[in-house]
């Protein structure tokens, strides 16, 4: 007969080889008793418990990141391609040796792609990603990230972005480094912590939102410098290699495209007209060069590049007009 | 290993639990898995179901994920991806079996997932390991999982004490080298071969038992 302390004791390892093969017949016997097996885990986990979680803590998280609208699934990362390596049957030699062939003329022309898996995302398009270590990446529009396919997690985990993402990198037990580069040599690095980069054309900017980071960039004389981050800091490098930091206060500023949301903060029309060129592809104009230096507070929320150009032509009374791709913002003019 | 805390001690934990009233009457007999109010919360307000499944299950979760991750902040993080799963993918509509049953495997999937990850660098099994059927729970699967877990506990019996000692500080107390070599009075490079050195052990052991990898790795290509 299985009992509750028979099982108690199965959980803490301590029964025969006999008792054993008795609970795996009993397990089959019915699903009941695989309700049954359940239940007296966890009685057996409340009863000897390893540690006591701080519940209310976790469930805060927990609310935090159900509120946090996603746009798209998980990806399982290369499902496809381990399928088929479990289906190459006896004629695996003959196979490897036409891979190594191909991947040979490949890696000679295109060594991107042998080498990185590259994730990318279309204009005003985001994306969900999980990397094999867990860590999580979401991508924002017009992204790619490049993933090792050979050698990631085994030293060190390290990928490359170009265009803009926020990473939640899940921390090792080997305390094994996390680094993101990005195409004007910034390196950023970090244990366990979420952040977002932005590795854009016209500027690198990386915020911080939990844990602890440490950028790494090259300046004009081609020395690197070091830099620690704290939760809260953001770091600009422009184009010219001029570096900003600032302090963000409020956490809703962080990564706010993930919620279709754009927060500014005294921000140049200019940067904005950037940013919306850079992640939706949609140009527009400024039909006065001192539109430009106009600045914008705020959060607005908008699903489409479109709907953000009207909200702030409204907020700075400004008259939007499209001709093909391209928009134009200009002062409206003064009724007679 | 952790010492297991005080088993003698009647776990406050008990009051929390949705217990039916009056144990003989009807509600008791369609209550027979403790989980019918909360099934009626779910048809209410999922929302609101969800985050009481959360508050109820979610310690005796981690503690039982702790047991094969060794890892405090990794076993919360893998219950609380078990959560958010179940919210997102609407994974509550389908279950067919309790919500306990469905929470404890799923999260005995995920760490078994990354024991594999982490010990043997294997890459990680398909991500369908929150499939809300009961097939997901083959008896055979639980019980290779428990010897898993047994074994990983006699595995951390045979580390040094000096290993165990800086093992238990790096993974549950989450200090940093730093911090533990300031506290043991070792350089921190020390703390780390300590830390490589007990890994290399576990994994030794446990490939030695063959309780795990490639057995159940061919049980899981069987089963496909």
């Amino acid at each position: 007969m299985v009992t509750k302390e028979l099982m108690q004791a199965y959980f803490a390892g301590q029964v025969t080889p006999l008792q054993r093969k008795m609970i795996a017949d009993w397990l089959k016997q019915q699903p009941a008793n695989r309700e049954l097996y359940f239940r007296w885990l966890e009685e057996w986990e409340r009863r000897v418990p390893q540690y006591a979680p701080d519940i209310d803590q976790a469930l805060g998280r927990f609310r935090q990141r159900i509120d946090q609208p996603q746009t798209a699934v998980i990806d399982p990362y290369e499902y496809e391609e381990r399928q088929q390596l479990v289906r190459i049957g006896r004629r695996t030699w003959l196979w490897a040796a036409a891979a190594s062939l191909v991947l040979g003329v490949l890696a000679y022309t295109g060594q991107d792609l042998v080498w990185y898996k590259v994730y990318a995302t279309d204009f005003g398009q985001t994306r969900l990603l999980k990397l094999p270590d867990s860590s999580v990446v979401t991508l924002n529009g017009h992204s790619m990230l490049y993933i090792p396919r050979f050698g990631f997690g085994e030293s060190t985990r390290r990928v490359r972005l170009e265009g803009e993402a926020v990473f939640d990198v899940r921390h090792t037990v080997t305390h094994q480094r996390f680094l993101v580069e990005t195409p004007d040599g910034v390196e950023v690095e970090v244990l366990g912590t979420e952040f977002s980069v932005m590795a854009r054309p016209h500027a690198t900017k990386v915020a911080l939102n939990r844990g602890k980071v440490q950028l790494s960039y090259p300046t004009l004389n081609a020395q690197r410098q070091q830099l620690m981050m704290k939760p809260g800091d953001w770091v600009t490098l422009s184009q010219q290699g001029e570096l900003t930091q600032g302090r963000n206060t409020h956490h809703e500023t962080f990564a706010a495209w993930r919620s279709h949301q754009f927060v500014f903060d005294n921000t140049p029309l200019r940067e904005i007209v950037n940013m919306v060129k850079e992640t939706y592809g949609l140009t527009v104009r400024l039909a006065d060069t001192t539109l430009a230096d106009r600045t914008l507070s705020g959060t607005y929320k908008a699903r489409t590049s479109n709907d953000l150009i009207r909200a702030i032509a409204e907020v700075l009374e400004l008259q939007v007009t499209r001709s093909g791709k391209t928009l134009t913002l200009s002062a409206i003019p003064p009724r007679l | 290993m952790l010492s297991k805390l005080n088993p003698d001690q009647p776990s406050e934990k008990w009051s929390t639990r949705i217990v039916p009233m009056h144990p003989a009457d009807e509600l008791a007999q369609a209550d027979d898995d403790g989980e019918f109010f909360i099934r009626q919360a779910f048809s209410h307000n999922p929302r609101q179901a969800c985050e009481l499944l959360f508050r109820q299950y979610y310690g005796p979760l981690c503690s039982h994920a702790v047991r094969f991750v060794q890892n405090r902040e990794v076993a919360e993080d893998l219950v609380s991806d078990v959560f958010y799963a179940f919210w997102v993918k609407e994974i509550y509509l389908n279950v067919t079996t309790s919500f306990r049953a469905y929470l404890f495997y799923a999260v005995r999937n995920r760490a078994y997932n990354y024991i594999r990850w982490e010990l043997n660098r294997q890459e990680p099994m398909p991500d369908d390991l929150d499939r809300p059927e009961a097939e997901a729970a083959q008896p055979d699967r639980l019980m290779q999982q428990d010897e898993l877990q047994v074994a990983l506990d006699e595995a951390m019996r045979q580390l040094t004490p000096q290993q165990q000692r800086i093992f238990l500080m790096s993974r549950f107390e989450g200090k940093k080298y730093k911090e533990i070599a300031a506290e043991l009075n070792l350089a921190p490079k020390t703390v780390e071969n300590h830390l490589l050195r007990a890994i290399a052990t576990l994994r030794t052991i446990l490939t030695q038992k063959n309780v795990l990898f490639l057995a159940l790795l061919a049980n899981w290509i069987g089963e496909n």
